[in-house]
């Protein structure tokens, strides 16, 4: 099922939590919305699954218009952050809940509960309490509860937020593997980025209400349209730049682009892996400077240039110290024209 | 010690004799708790049973409709900035830096003949024009309600200012209707502070003399009521000391039920 939001906007008191906000969402896709805390995600989440209801614009579900359908009447379920699993029922009684709220056979109940218990690794925990379980297997008993019910988009408020690093990597997998198997709408809020490019088909960047790029993970972090973007993704390094004629100007050289931007004024982005060491001068895009520190983080070596602090990743087998004279070669391709 | 041994003393009590003047005389009898079943001189009456059993019902309506009365007003209050949430908590408590016996006689003025209630009652031809509205058990229940509001809003309020509004968005998100809604998401939230509302309010609504006396009149008796003519007027302590122990078991007993009514709307 498709999800669009039209011209969404939402006030609280003088804090404009969203602004105009579109977004299109496919069938089957997995999209999450991305921002630092207080960018409007969330809100624009409960939006969508009908707890909260927008000033201005449209929820739009498969094309029809949802807005005056209350939220126990949407094909949408939500998993939250806290899980809000009910506490003095069963984990299985939980996950049978918005079943039974719809009043579906009891035989029928059992046999959803039982498979949804079983698709999160969870047989044996259907006789226990939630708060008897740990946060990863809470985790997914709040996703069995919504899933059971076979919504037709499914949103997930941060839900791997309380959980440790480790186990948060290999549920965001998880996540990934089962969005692809049962073939459903997934719309995931969430402020970790790594998060956010391990699991996503489509990203949109989210700041003070507005979304400010849409796209894959890769564009987003290959092609970042704005200084916001390219910051918070990734290590990003910006350098100030001035087109003349077909070049551009920056503080590091003269460098050469595919394509010129349309502005006089502006800057260039480059990703630290845009950046290669070279033993000579290259044919282009060159920058000759020295090693200012250097440090060894296991995969890589994490080096950063005197000339305008660039940042450079390269492969940990490589011989540098501080210091060191180098030559390094800015790729064409990796390098973003951004003008804000 | 200091509350066993009056309790003790009581049993003790109970099952002596009461001596021409009134005193207590140590001679063993079940007399007292035959009385009280309604054997006495002149054959079977259940007039005692009946006072027990309309304590009981008192006791069981008033906490009832405190109850009822008490989760708007909690939601209510704990729906207010916060500033404002004081002010209503202090109008709620305020009644209670009145003495009782105060507050009952308030009522006694607030449903006279003159006022607008008991007129409007009075057009509506409930009662004669120009009598008052007490004594009646309209004026009991008034009078027990007023008394007791507090003693449930106040612990509920507590139990609904720290709701997981979150829960109630699950099962609303759930496809729940508002009913499922209340007895799954709320309900069981806000179960603690209104147990303790309940006992606050059915345990002394059982034992209540004054509220009953001043409003309802001498033919509204309720256990409260005859206890205290049993260990006063009438100076029949082992006879009071009888009912008293009856009333205990009467609460005991309802709040057994009390219990296990909570317990199953816990299931539901």
């Amino acid at each position: 099922m498709t999800l669009e939001a039209y011209a969404i906007s939402k006030n609280y008191g003088d804090v404009q939590a969203l602004q105009d906000v579109d977004i299109r969402v496919e069938t089957g896709e997995l999209f999450t919305l991305l921002g630092p805390s207080g960018c409007g995600k969330t809100t624009l989440l409960r939006i969508i699954a009908g707890l909260e209801k927008a000033d201005k614009g449209t929820i739009y579900l498969n094309g029809t218009p949802v807005s005056n359908i209350p939220a126990n009447q949407r094909p949408v379920n939500t998993v939250f952050q806290s899980y809000a699993l009910f506490p003095h029922m069963t984990n299985a009684d939980n996950v049978a809940y918005g079943l039974r709220s719809r009043k579906i056979p009891e035989t029928e109940v059992r046999k959803k509960v039982e498979a949804g218990l079983e698709m999160m690794e969870l047989s044996e925990f259907g006789d226990r309490f939630p708060n008897q379980l740990s946060g990863g297997q809470r985790q997914r008993v709040a996703m069995a509860r919504a899933l059971v019910c076979e919504p037709e988009v499914l949103l997930l408020d941060e839900p791997m937020s309380a959980l440790d690093a480790k186990l948060r990597t290999n549920l965001q997998i998880q996540l990934r593997k089962l969005q692809k198997k049962i073939k459903k709408t997934f719309v995931l809020v969430t402020h970790d980025q790594d998060e956010a490019l391990t699991v996503s088909d489509k990203i949109a960047i989210m700041k003070n209400g507005k979304v400010l790029q849409i796209g894959s993970p890769r564009e987003i972090y290959d092609r970042p349209n704005c200084r916001f973007v390219a910051e918070f993704i990734g290590t990003a390094n910006i350098i100030d730049a001035r087109r003349d004629g077909d070049v551009m100007t920056t503080s590091v050289g003269d460098m050469i682009l595919p394509e010129l931007p349309d502005w006089k004024d502006g800057a260039l982005v480059i990703r630290p892996e845009g950046i290669l060491l070279r033993n000579d001068k290259p044919a282009k895009n060159g920058v000759q400077t020295k090693v200012s520190e250097v440090y060894y983080r296991g995969t890589f070596l994490d080096v950063t240039l005197e000339t305008g602090n660039l940042r450079v990743r390269c492969a940990p087998h490589n011989k540098i110290e501080t210091g060191d004279s180098v030559w390094v070669e800015l790729l064409e391709d990796a390098l973003v024209a951004i003008h804000d | 010690m200091l509350l066993t041994i009056p309790a003790l003393a009581l049993i003790a009590v109970s099952f002596a004799t009461r001596g021409s003047y009134g005193e207590i005389q140590w001679i063993f009898t079940w007399e007292n708790y035959e009385r009280l079943m309604g054997y006495g001189l002149f054959g079977w009456s259940p007039d005692y049973l009946w006072i027990l059993l309309r304590s009981l019902v008192v006791a069981a309506v008033t906490t009832t409709a405190c109850i009822a009365l008490a989760f708007p007003l909690a939601f209510f209050i704990a729906r207010q900035p916060k500033k404002k949430r004081y002010l209503w908590l202090i109008l709620v408590i305020i009644p209670f830096w009145t003495n009782l016996v105060i507050r009952t006689y308030a009522w006694q003025l607030v449903l006279s003949p003159d006022l607008p209630i008991a007129q409007f009652a009075a057009r509506l031809n409930i009662i004669p024009q120009g009598s008052p509205l007490y004594p009646s058990s309209f004026a009991v229940y008034m009078g027990m309600i007023s008394a007791f509001l507090p003693f449930v809003v106040l612990p509920l309020y507590s139990s609904v200012e720290k709701l997981d509004w979150t829960l109630v968005e699950a099962a609303y998100d759930l496809y729940s209707s508002k009913k499922r809604i209340f007895l799954q998401a709320i309900l069981p939230q806000t179960l603690p502070g209104l147990s303790v509302g309940a006992i606050l309010t059915f345990v002394p609504a059982m034992g209540m003399f004054l509220v009953p006396d001043l409003l309802g009149g001498a033919k509204y008796m309720l256990v409260g009521n005859l206890i205290q003519q049993q260990f006063g007027k009438s100076r029949d302590w082992p006879f009071g000391a009888a009912v008293s122990l009856a009333l205990m078991a009467l609460t005991l007993i309802g709040l057994f039920v009390f219990r296990r009514k909570g317990e199953d709307m816990e299931v539901v």
